[in-house]
């Protein structure tokens, strides 16, 4: 699944250490998300929308929806 | 090793905590089986006795299993989680392995009889050596 995550996070200049701090996880957590080798939860989903105040499918993006807009 | 492990200020004070109680209770099971073991063999013991004291390990590695699972309930880091998981399915393949070879190469049975011994080590250090390695990849 990919996700927006590293964008957003660089528009606010915060580290991934910050992101981890506000969300109550381990740098290294946050770093697997972004880099796509970890999927989170849906209450770390919903948590990470709280925090960046955008609908969950802003922030991630099936691999599936990202096929079918590409094949439209 | 696992006192190392525990001073560790990459840590969180739960792990700190859960690796402390499982290195104590690794330490216990050692001494339950090194009693029973010396018992057996240097003095005269009921049947009734030797078995007591050869099921006596049974009790830290039970609890041994109950501090891993509170760890893993208590954790609030799914990601780090998922990594001890992994690491714990590790150590207890490496140990069925390391199980399969001793009992096929030992024929000694004194060596068998300190087998839980080495089974929990080899678990632990398997485990915790998956662990960092997990770690320093997803660094």
């Amino acid at each position: 699944m990919k996700n927006r995550l590293r964008v957003l996070r660089a528009e606010r200049s915060w580290s991934q250490a910050d992101l981890a701090e506000r969300l109550a996880v381990s740098r290294q957590s946050v770093n697997a998300i972004e880099t796509g080798r970890f999927d989170p939860s849906l209450p770390l989903a919903f948590k990470l929308a709280s925090l960046f105040d955008a609908p969950i499918e802003e922030i991630f993006e099936a691999e599936a929806a990202e096929a079918a807009a590409q094949a439209e | 090793m696992l006192s190392l492990a525990c001073r560790n200020r990459n840590l969180s004070p739960l792990q700190r905590q859960s690796m402390a109680m499982f290195g104590g209770l690794m330490l216990l099971s050692v001494v339950f089986l090194s009693v029973a073991h010396e018992a057996a063999e240097h003095y005269t013991v009921s049947k009734s006795l030797v078995m007591i004291l050869d099921l006596l390990p049974a009790i830290p590695i039970s609890a041994m299993i109950l501090v891993v699972s509170r760890y893993l309930t208590r954790e609030t880091d799914e990601f780090i989680r998922l990594l001890v998981m992994r690491s714990l399915l590790w150590g207890i393949g490496t140990t069925m392995v390391a199980d399969i070879v001793l009992s096929a190469v030992a024929r000694d049975p004194r060596a068998l009889h300190f087998a839980v011994v080495y089974n929990i080590d080899v678990f632990t250090v398997t485990a915790m050596i998956a662990l960092s390695l997990q770690l320093r990849r997803a660094q």
